[in-house]
């Protein structure tokens, strides 16, 4: 049967007496780790070029070490650190899968609600191209009525039922933001523009005339509240020609929608790099 | 290994084990859990007068677009919270919906006496109203300008007056006479969104979007129908006072 001799629980305390300051200093050390993780497969995880050093300074408290001396307002000092350190968000190299709804704010007698998806590439952490669809529905709003009691006409109206389009999408800006001054939300904003085919009334019989060139453009703003979904709020218009009446000329159709939707992203995590 | 290395292994494993957890930087992100990103409001408002004039674009408009020119006055109780009152009036113009075309004759205007028959021509507007602000964000800006801007959500009550709608009936006597329909005036709501953005202490860009809701008769229905009218209101604000933090 094995025995367990004095030095051997000895040994362990000294184990232990080595072990546990370690923890504990490492948990309480205040202020920026300024060391860069190691580096693995190409990933770099270093501060972004945005990120400025603290300021040279003579330390006091626990913040004042962190972030330097407080200079003549304290509104200052809190901003010393700049916010926009690096982003918080990579999507280079991921697809995002998208769902939305669309309802349009520019037609006040013909309502309409887009529901459709998108299926996006980021080719750059600021850059992506996707295809986006959607079938769209129409409800007519009272003014309809009172127009026609007041105009004694009859409102015409080009009927959208579907558009697929291929786009670009390009995210300039990048930010956080603070909720009730706590917690911490990424977001980005972005312009969208592309062509594709739209389809309406006019496209199929009686008149047959196909798919309608189209065009899109738009902006909008993504917050990502965690590594592999963002929420998206966009404001976007989607153009195309039809003739509402053969005995009419033909024009441009705007149709300018909210876009409101929920993405995905793959692969769901994602490894920092610098931009 | 022997057994008494076994146990001191077990022993020491055990040891760091119940330690505390050591504060450690995830792979993704070097800074996370060491400094808190946003570490303030820069730009204050608790505590301060503001005040803002603006100018108003109505959008989504069935038979009338707006332009319109006011004011606002608020108070913040603090960053997140704040009440405001506000005015704001000006011109309006029939819009291009309203243009009555034939194959034989092309397009042509709506006369003023089909234009007095429908909605939405309102003549100004005045309100209080609450405003939540819990979103405080700075945006980088092509990797070289940080902007300050903040969020916020909108509700208030309003007296909205506007022309008054009147039947066909009404329009023909109306116009015989050389009148004018006269204007009515309705209680109404509005919810919005709204954003500051900051370029100093003192002043800041406001921009908002509000949907208005009113009742008004509707002379050819014989029917009180609810009227939704959107407006985009930009303006500057000054603040006036010190921050109360």
């Amino acid at each position: 049967m094995p025995s367990i001799s004095m030095r051997a629980p000895l040994r362990t305390l000294s184990w232990l007496l080595v072990a546990l300051p370690l923890a504990v200093h490492a948990q309480e050390m205040p202020g920026l780790d300024l060391s860069s993780p190691a580096k693995d497969k190409g990933k770099v995880a270093a501060p972004s070029p945005t990120a400025k050093p603290a300021p040279a300074a003579e330390p006091g408290t626990p913040l004042e070490k962190a972030v330097g001396v407080p200079g003549e307002a304290d509104a200052a000092l809190e901003d010393r650190v700049k916010a926009v350190q690096r982003k918080g968000f990579i999507k280079q190299n991921r697809f995002q899968l998208t769902a939305f709804v669309a309802p349009t704010v520019n037609d006040a007698f013909y309502e309409k609600l887009g529901v459709g998806g998108m299926l996006a590439y980021n080719v750059q952490d600021s850059f992506a191209v996707a295809l986006r669809g959607a079938y769209w529905f129409a409800f007519k709003s009272q003014y309809v009525k009172q127009g026609a009691f007041a105009f004694q006409s009859q409102l015409l109206s080009s009927q959208l039922y579907g558009t697929a389009m291929l786009d670009g999408i390009w995210s300039p800006v990048y930010g956080k933001f603070a909720w009730l001054g706590k917690s911490i939300v990424h977001f980005d904003a972005y312009v969208i523009a592309g062509g594709g085919l739209a389809w309406s009334a006019t496209s199929g019989a009686p008149r047959n005339e196909g798919p309608h060139v189209a065009g899109d453009l738009g902006a909008g703003i993504r917050f990502y509240p965690n590594d592999w979904t963002c929420l998206d709020l966009g404001l976007v218009g989607t153009f195309y020609a039809d003739q509402k009446d053969t005995a009419l000329p033909g024009n441009i159709q705007k149709v300018v929608a909210i876009t409101l939707g929920v993405s995905f992203f793959v692969p769901t995590r994602f490894e920092y790099y610098y931009p | 290994m022997t057994a008494r290395t076994h146990i001191r292994v077990l022993l020491a494993a055990a040891a760091i084990a119940a330690a505390p957890p050591v504060a450690r930087a995830s792979e993704a992100d070097a800074f996370e859990n060491k400094i808190v990103p946003i570490s303030g409001q820069l730009y204050g408002k608790g505590g301060r007068f503001e005040l803002e004039p603006l100018a108003a674009l109505s959008v989504d408009d069935a038979f009338y677009a707006k332009y319109f020119g006011g004011v606002r006055a608020g108070w913040h109780f603090s960053d997140f919270w704040s009440v405001a009152v506000t005015f704001q009036g000006g011109a309006s113009q029939p819009t291009s919906s309203t243009s009555l075309c034939t194959a034989s004759q092309g397009c042509k205007a709506a006369t003023p006496e089909q234009l007095w028959q429908v909605p939405g021509d309102i003549r100004w507007l005045g309100g209080a109203e609450v405003l939540f602000s819990p979103v405080y964000g700075k945006v980088n800006v092509l990797a070289s300008a940080v902007l300050h801007l903040d969020f916020s959500l909108i509700a208030g009550v309003d007296f909205i007056e506007s022309q008054k709608v009147l039947s066909a009936a009404q329009a023909a006597q109306v116009a015989s006479s050389g009148g004018t329909p006269g204007n009515v005036g309705a209680p109404g709501m509005h919810l919005g969104l709204g954003t500051h953005i900051f370029f100093a202490s003192f002043a800041a860009v406001t921009l908002e979007l509000k949907d208005y809701l009113y009742f008004t008769d509707i002379g050819n229905l014989n029917a009180n129908k609810l009227q939704n009218q959107i407006f985009v209101e930009l303006g500057v604000s000054f603040f006036i006072g010190q921050p109360s933090r």
